[in-house]
């Protein structure tokens, strides 16, 4: 059980490359915690600087308030899963499970049970004899888990741990750690680059983006009001649709449409530009004899359809200004309609759902819509 | 045979037919010579001689000697190397910086051609022009003595071999994936128990290659111990009996028989690596 805080941590390499800007990151006990972004973005090297394989170049590292950026891995009691497993392939998977207790001079005695129970918990006990190398990629995954476990660490942290399995296997596995984090209870950091094992696994998610974190939240918040424009692209698939605006004689200009102002935006002044955004769901399609207020809706031809089972995607363009002749945009529709490719849909703009950034600074602006009541 | 296979075969044939040409042809021929009574200086009397040389080679206690000081040499050469060339291929694989000029560095003993390493050595070692017994302190004849002697010997092979020895084991180093030594460290190993239960265990098929490559090489010393001592304080080796056989009695049938008994020798030491140890020369595929 830990509560593990990141002070102001920055990393630095010599040839002048910034790992990580300063940072300063709280993770709750016992919460499963999530490190997203792109690769290069610093997020393996936040979790070695946490496990200590990495010395900070400034900050410190606190577990439950105590210091241990100088601290060795072997004095943190963290335990890693790492992307490859890093299973030790001359070893069994009763020896690999076993290691850290090995190392810790236990005796066989004291090691077996605890092994068993190990084993037990992740379904390994008929494997036990059996080389990393004669394991399946789910069974490595969870002898890397195991042997995490045997410890009984103060924190587990995984190092994109499901990257390596196939799309089904991923999800079973996925749904296999959530259940494992309800039952140890221990503190879980979890790096990923995917944004879907983010929203799906983490109670609390830091978005990072060249080594500065660009909003820590819960993976409603980070979807219903991202920070800014990085954010509100990273997470949420398919990708929210972002057009520039501008606010003109009270109304939201769009390229394909005009909105009339949410009540909270009358502080935004005329002309200002704005980059705004639509989530797929924020557009609705209707009929033509539909009545719905006219100046939301808009006529698209229909470039390419998604069509998912539960749900359909259509693909369209609209015509732009200035610098974008087009911008390509993607919205959510009803399965059950029928929309053909080439033929022109009539969509309107649910204008609950939209967010609006500043144009320059990509920052989002709080005057933005909330669900109406 | 498939057109594909018989090209194969055909492709391979000039590097086959150049090592029945100097290997196999040498060999047989050496066989053949060691089951006739064949001494260049009384040619009259030669003729077949079945096994009479082998017995008398290894009825000779001089053969016995011979192997005896081999192994001595190989085993404390190898056995140093082996220490000393694991402490540089560590240093070398986490040298921060300079790497490409350490290794260039550290290779140069190796460039060296092994009868002027040895001489270089002999005089090293000379009581009267040597810097050793200055340096130490001492007035020992170093060459002059048993022990000393393969003392002398066995610094120079090891000076000479080392960087050979490390270079292998560097190949074997850098195979040792990063993330394993990491896990290592994060379940709480020491740098010791690291390098003794996750390095030296992935690292067994690169040592067990490198001891047999030193192994084979150190039991055929010649030129050392020939330059240095010429068998001389009881320091001959197998390989400078059989010279001193062949070049110095001149009697063919007799060396042959030594040459054949050296050749069966580093077989068997090549069995044993092999099967005895379990080396793996043949990279083994993950199922």
């Amino acid at each position: 059980m830990a509560r593990i805080e990141l002070d102001d941590i920055s990393k630095h390499y010599p040839d002048g490359t910034v790992a990580v800007h300063p940072t300063r990151l709280t993770i709750e006990d016992g919460e499963f915690f999530i490190l997203v972004g792109p690769s290069g973005c610093g997020k393996s090297t936040l979790l070695n600087i946490m496990v200590g394989l990495t010395a900070p170049t400034a900050g410190e590292v606190r577990v439950d308030g105590r210091a241990v950026t100088g601290l060795d891995p072997r004095a943190r009691n963290m335990a890693m899963v790492f992307q490859n497993y890093a299973l030790y392939p001359h070893m069994t998977v009763a020896e690999n499970i076993a290691f850290p207790l090995r190392m810790a001079g236990l005796d066989k005695r004291e090691m077996e049970p605890r092994v068993a129970a190990a084993a037990k918990m992740l379904e390994l006990d008929d494997l036990l004899g059996r080389r990393p190398a004669e394991l399946s990629g789910g069974q490595r995954q969870r002898v890397a888990m195991a042997r995490a476990m045997v410890r009984e660490p103060v924190a587990f942290l995984l190092d994109e741990p499901l990257s390596n399995l196939d799309a089904r296997l991923r999800v079973q596995m996925r749904d296999e750690l959530a259940r494992l984090h309800r039952r140890l209870g221990t503190t879980m950091v979890y790096v990923t680059h995917d944004q879907t094992e983010a929203m799906t696994l983490g109670q609390r998610v830091a978005v990072l983006r060249e080594g500065r974190v660009q909003q820590v939240d819960s993976p409603r918040t980070l979807y219903e009001a991202p920070a800014n424009l990085f954010v509100a692209g990273f997470m949420g698939a398919p990708t929210m649709n972002l057009l520039p605006g501008v606010v003109r004689g009270g109304v939201l200009v769009l390229p394909m449409v005009e909105l009339p102002l949410p009540a909270a935006a009358g502080l935004l002044e005329e002309g200002r530009p704005v980059t705004v955004g639509l989530r797929p769901e924020a557009f609705v399609r209707v009929a033509e004899d539909e009545h719905v207020a006219r100046e939301r809706v808009f006529e698209a031809r229909v470039e390419r359809v998604e069509w998912l089972g539960a749900d359909g995607f259509v693909h369209f363009e609209v015509a732009g200004s200035g610098d974008h002749a087009h911008h390509r945009l993607v919205a959510r529709v009803a399965p059950a309609l029928a929309v053909t490719v080439g033929a022109p849909v009539c969509l309107a703009v649910d204008a609950d759902h939209l967010h609006l950034f500043d144009a320059h600074s990509g920052q989002r602006l709080d005057v933005t819509a909330t669900r109406s009541p | 045979m498939s057109r594909e296979e018989r090209l194969g075969w055909l492709l391979c044939a000039p590097a086959a037919l150049a090592m029945v040409a100097v290997t196999a042809w040498p060999l047989v021929h050496a066989l053949g010579l060691s089951l006739f009574h064949y001494d260049l200086r009384f040619p009259a009397r030669r003729g077949f001689a079945g096994l009479d040389n082998y017995v008398s080679v290894l009825g000779s206690e001089v053969w016995w000697q011979s192997l005896a000081n081999t192994l001595v040499i190989t085993m404390g050469s190898v056995t140093i190397e082996l220490v000393l060339g694991m402490a540089l291929a560590l240093m070398m694989h986490r040298a921060l910086f300079l790497r490409r000029t350490l290794r260039a560095v550290a290779l140069v003993p190796y460039a060296v051609i092994t009868v002027v390493a040895a001489l270089a050595w002999k005089l090293a070692f000379d009581p009267v022009s040597g810097f050793v017994n200055p340096w130490l302190g001492v007035d020992q004849a170093w060459l002059g003595e048993r022990w000393s002697a393969f003392l002398v010997i066995i610094l120079t092979e090891v000076w000479k071999t080392t960087p050979f020895m490390a270079l292998l084991l560097l190949a074997g180093l850098t195979l040792v994936p990063r993330e394993l030594l990491e896990a290592a460290r994060v379940d709480g190993a020491s740098a010791w128990q690291r390098f003794r239960h996750v390095t030296l265990p992935l690292m067994r098929p690169a040592i067990l290659v490198a001891l047999l490559f030193r192994t084979l090489d150190a039991f055929r010393i010649f030129d050392t111990v020939y330059v240095q001592t010429r068998g001389a304080q009881g320091t001959e080796t197998v390989s400078v009996v059989g010279y001193e056989t062949l070049m110095g009695r001149l009697n063919l049938g007799l060396g042959s028989a030594v040459s054949v008994l050296i050749f069966l020798c580093v077989v068997a030491i090549a069995w044993l690596f092999v099967r005895g140890l379990g080396l793996h020369l043949a990279r083994r595929t993950e199922p």
